[in-house]
């Protein structure tokens, strides 16, 4: 009946769909058995429970309640020995302990799969919900958890909250748009952030970016004080960097501090020291000998003088080993390069320790960012790797998918009704068109063309083309926009009204679905308001400017207000929902 | 192309659309004949401007199109008609072009069409007349190895948008602006065709719809004379708004947001629309788009 490693927590004997039996919470699952049965009939995974709701102690009956994560299903749980509300209790305690665990882990971004996949419902329905007493008509218990939803500024994980305000924190035209849109309530906290969540999306993987240690190369330079004597300033970051620059010194502290030596101890001797002037010009060797230092600059000394390991061979890459190919070289003349070994010059061989160091150091920083690089089973391609690396799947031949080509058989009827209602040239019933033709050849040949003729242009052509041409030249050279003409104040007023418009214009067209009758409905009011107020104070306070601030004013609101009105005789023309009554 | 200056000798192709359906039409206000005389006055005018400027006309009839001026592939026979009406008023070259065109149409009216079949009654052969232009611009052009001659088409239509035209007229319209060339279109009366106002703008071209048919004239010496190099220095007239939207697939109504398959670009206004799928478009594919002559821009 039970899984290998399973282990019951609790049980208690309860009635579920009218039939006796027993309910176990064991630490994979919540199960229930039938009174006589073997094998448990429900059975609910602990990721898959959504949420747990029990109604009132005072209640006849001991509910318990599980939502599944799978919409719609629940089961409830009437508890029926006479130890009930105890036993309920206990489960209780059992799964949220569960919930608020996965909650905890959701949070911390490492979700199990099953639940993450179901958790960005809009409302932050997707979260366990743990909620005492919720039995229908108890006032106390809705208004708790209406509250524990409010308390989190309209639902959604705090982690995403806290994301919401970073963002507005740093996007000043955001937060305008939020402080507009939200506060004035016209579109919800949910609302709008449906349509950004990109930025939300960005922001997170920017935030989830780790810092790493800065790859310069420690300068460690002295204060000098007023009495003239020097002064070595150690912050655990440079102890960390000296450490990182000079594994023997590491070594040395390890050994020394704090059993051995205090640490200020350490460090004076460290200043002091022959390894920490010889690097420096001209103090070389008056320094006093020193055990530890001296020991560690000889360890020192002997790591870069050692060319470095050979780097094992035996988890190459099979993309990138260049031996594998050497079959195919067989024929050509090139040979290994051997001149350019390093060191082999005495500038080079100088030169050698030096850089040693400096790939050592890099190196070190590397790692201490991504970690050491191990050869690791995944690193090593395998057969099936390498031919995931090297098949494309632009080149693999394409399955043709079954479907139906389409066939238009008469092409042009389809065109025709590209071309909008553009009629084709009728010839009228009962003429034949050869009698038309004729007789156009008639007159045609009859008559001639005399261009001696004069032209009797009408007066209204040259008038209609000057308008034509006076448009076109206007267009060319726009009017002073409202950056120019009006103050700043007033002009950043109408950008923000100009955006909060489109932003409830586009929520506006979101929302014409039957579904989301009450939305547009809403919307429709915001964008009346818009209109009326927004709008209306704007032009007022431009035209306390002057005609010019007037017109820059109408010009930049026109296409705002272009689409209001087309979104309000849309919203007319549609009929109205079905007013639900409320019981 | 070279850029072009004002020592260039510029090409234009006319493109006369001669539907007789649509001139001999009850409705129609202006003549040919009339018109033809305007149409004269502008192509003398147009040789007039430099003495190396060219001309090219072409006839977009009913079922067949044809070149008027300069005939191609036609051996003048000696001690035709061309030689006795000979008028000592009139400029050489004006008096070959004028006869040119005079006798084209003609010919092309006295012919009858046995060929004419059922579905090309009543629309005009505006695509073919685009083709030959833009094939003996391309030979022009080839020819003329200065690289000085300037090419633009003039399309003069009164025919209404033939559908069947649709695709070869697109097809030429991305030819032409590839290869640089403005198409112009004078619709001389009626609707605005909508094909033809597209490959105005696609080319750069000026696209005017006359108010009055009779003062075309004055509309084509105005707006269409000019050549592609004074364009730059010229403010002319040409439409202000082009309507770019497309129809629904099966409701046949233009729609103002739709919903667009990526593999075919057929729309349609809703995704449900069982006749529009039929299997070929599957929903993933779909985008809904909305015309851009909605959005608001402020800035």
């Amino acid at each position: 009946m039970w899984e290998t490693g399973e282990n019951i927590t609790s049980q208690a004997p309860v009635l579920f769909k009218k039939k006796q039996g027993t309910v176990y919470l064991t630490n994979k699952r919540l199960a229930w058995v039938q009174q006589s049965a073997l094998a448990p009939s429900v059975s609910i995974k602990h990721d898959d429970i959504k949420s747990l709701f029990v109604n009132a102690a005072t209640a006849d009956k001991v509910i318990l309640k599980i939502v599944e994560i799978k919409p719609d299903v629940s089961h409830s749980f009437y508890f029926s020995s006479e130890s009930a509300s105890k036993d309920r209790d206990e489960f209780k305690a059992g799964i949220s302990s569960i919930l608020s665990l996965r909650q905890q882990r959701a949070v911390n971004g490492s979700a199990t799969p099953s639940y993450s996949g179901a958790a960005p419902s809009p409302g932050g329905g997707g979260s366990p919900v743990i909620s005492d007493a919720s039995a229908p008509g108890t006032p106390k218990a809705q208004a708790k958890l209406v509250g524990m939803k409010r308390g989190l500024n309209g639902g959604g994980p705090p982690q995403e909250l806290k994301t919401r305000f970073a963002l507005l924190k740093q996007n000043k035209e955001l937060a305008g748009l939020h402080r507009d849109l939200v506060m004035g309530k016209h579109v919800s906290e949910e609302e709008f952030w449906e349509s950004r969540k990109h930025l939300l999306r960005n922001k997170i993987a920017m935030d989830g970016q780790q810092k790493g240690q800065s790859s310069a190369w420690l300068d460690l330079k002295p204060e000098t004080g007023e009495s003239n004597d020097v002064k070595y300033v150690m912050t655990p970051q440079v102890i960390h960097s000296v450490c990182q620059q000079y594994p023997s010194i590491k070594r040395a502290y390890d050994a020394y501090v704090p059993d051995k030596l205090s640490e200020a101890e350490f460090w004076k001797r460290y200043f002091q020291s022959r390894f920490f002037h010889r690097s420096r010009s001209g103090r070389g060797a008056n320094e006093p000998d020193d055990e530890i230092f001296d020991k560690a600059l000889e360890e020192d000394e002997e790591e870069t003088k050692s060319a470095p390991k050979r780097i094992k061979l035996d988890h190459i890459n099979k993309l990138v080993d260049l031996s594998t190919t050497e079959e195919d070289h067989l024929e050509s003349y090139t040979s290994p390069e051997s001149t350019m070994a390093a060191g082999r010059t005495k500038e080079s061989k100088e030169a050698m320790p030096l850089i040693r160091r400096f790939n050592r150091y890099a190196q070190r920083v590397l790692n201490s960012t991504t970690g050491p690089k191990k050869p690791t089973k995944d690193d090593t391609f395998d057969m099936n790797g390498v031919e995931r690396a090297i098949v494309f799947e632009d080149l693999q031949e394409q399955q043709e998918s079954s479907r139906i080509v389409l066939d238009i058989q008469d092409t042009r009827r389809y065109f025709e009704s590209q071309g909008g209602d553009v009629r084709s040239s009728k010839i009228q019933e009962g003429q034949n068109p050869a009698t038309i033709l004729q007789q156009f050849y008639n007159e045609f040949t009859s008559q001639g063309v005399e261009l001696n003729k004069p032209f009797s242009i009408p007066v209204t052509t040259f008038d209609a083309l000057m308008k034509n041409v006076k448009a076109n030249r206007a267009k060319m050279s726009p009017p002073k926009d409202g950056s120019q003409v009006l103050p700043a104040q007033l002009y950043q007023e109408a950008l923000a009204c100009h955006s909060a418009g489109n932003e409830i214009l586009r929520h506006f067209w979101a929302s014409t679905g039957a579904d989301k009758a009450t939305k547009h409905q809403r919307m429709v009011e915001s964008l009346k308001k818009i209109q009326d107020e927004n709008v209306k104070s704007l032009l007022i306070q431009a035209s306390s400017l002057g005609t010019e601030s007037l017109n820059a004013m109408r010009m930049m609101l026109k296409p705002m207000q272009n689409g209001i009105e087309r979104a309000l005789k849309h919203a007319e023309s549609r009929p109205k929902p079905p007013v639900r009554k409320l019981a | 192309m070279k850029d072009s200056s004002a020592n260039d000798s510029n090409l234009l192709v006319i493109v006369i659309d001669t539907n007789p359906f649509e001139w001999e039409h009850a409705s129609s206000p202006l003549r040919l004949n009339d018109a033809l005389q305007h149409i004269l006055a502008f192509m003398n005018a147009h040789l007039a401007g430099r003495h190396d400027n060219k001309l090219a006309v072409i006839a977009s009839h009913v079922g067949v199109s044809s070149f008027l001026y300069p005939k191609l592939n036609e051996v003048d026979q000696p001690g035709s008609k061309q030689q006795t009406r000979k008028n000592a008023n009139v400029y050489q070259n004006f008096q070959v072009v004028n006869d040119a065109v005079l006798t084209g149409i003609a010919k092309l009216l006295q012919d009858p069409r046995p060929t004419l079949e059922e579905k090309d009654l009543g629309s005009s052969k505006i695509a073919a007349s685009l083709s030959l232009g833009l094939c003996y611009i391309n030979q022009a052009l080839k020819s003329d190895g200065m690289g000085h001659i300037k090419p633009r088409i003039l399309v003069l239509t009164v025919s209404p948008d033939s559908s069947s035209d649709y695709i070869p007229i697109m097809n030429c319209i991305f030819s032409a602006q590839k290869a640089n060339i403005p198409i112009d279109v004078c619709k001389i009366w009626g609707e605005d065709a909508v094909f033809l106002q597209q490959a105005a703008h696609i080319t750069e071209g000026i696209y005017i719809r006359l108010d009055d048919p009779h003062g075309l004239l004055q509309i084509l010496m105005f707006s269409f004379l000019p050549d592609v190099f004074s364009r730059n220095y010229l403010c002319l007239p040409g439409q202000d708004q082009v309507d770019f939207r497309a129809a629904c697939f099966c409701h046949k109504k233009i729609v103002d947001i739709g919903y667009v398959c990526s593999v075919c670009l057929s729309t349609s206004i809703a995704t449900s629309s069982k006749t529009w799928r039929q299997g070929h478009c599957s929903e993933s594919k779909l985008i809904k788009t909305q015309h851009s002559n909605t959005n608001g821009n402020m800035n």
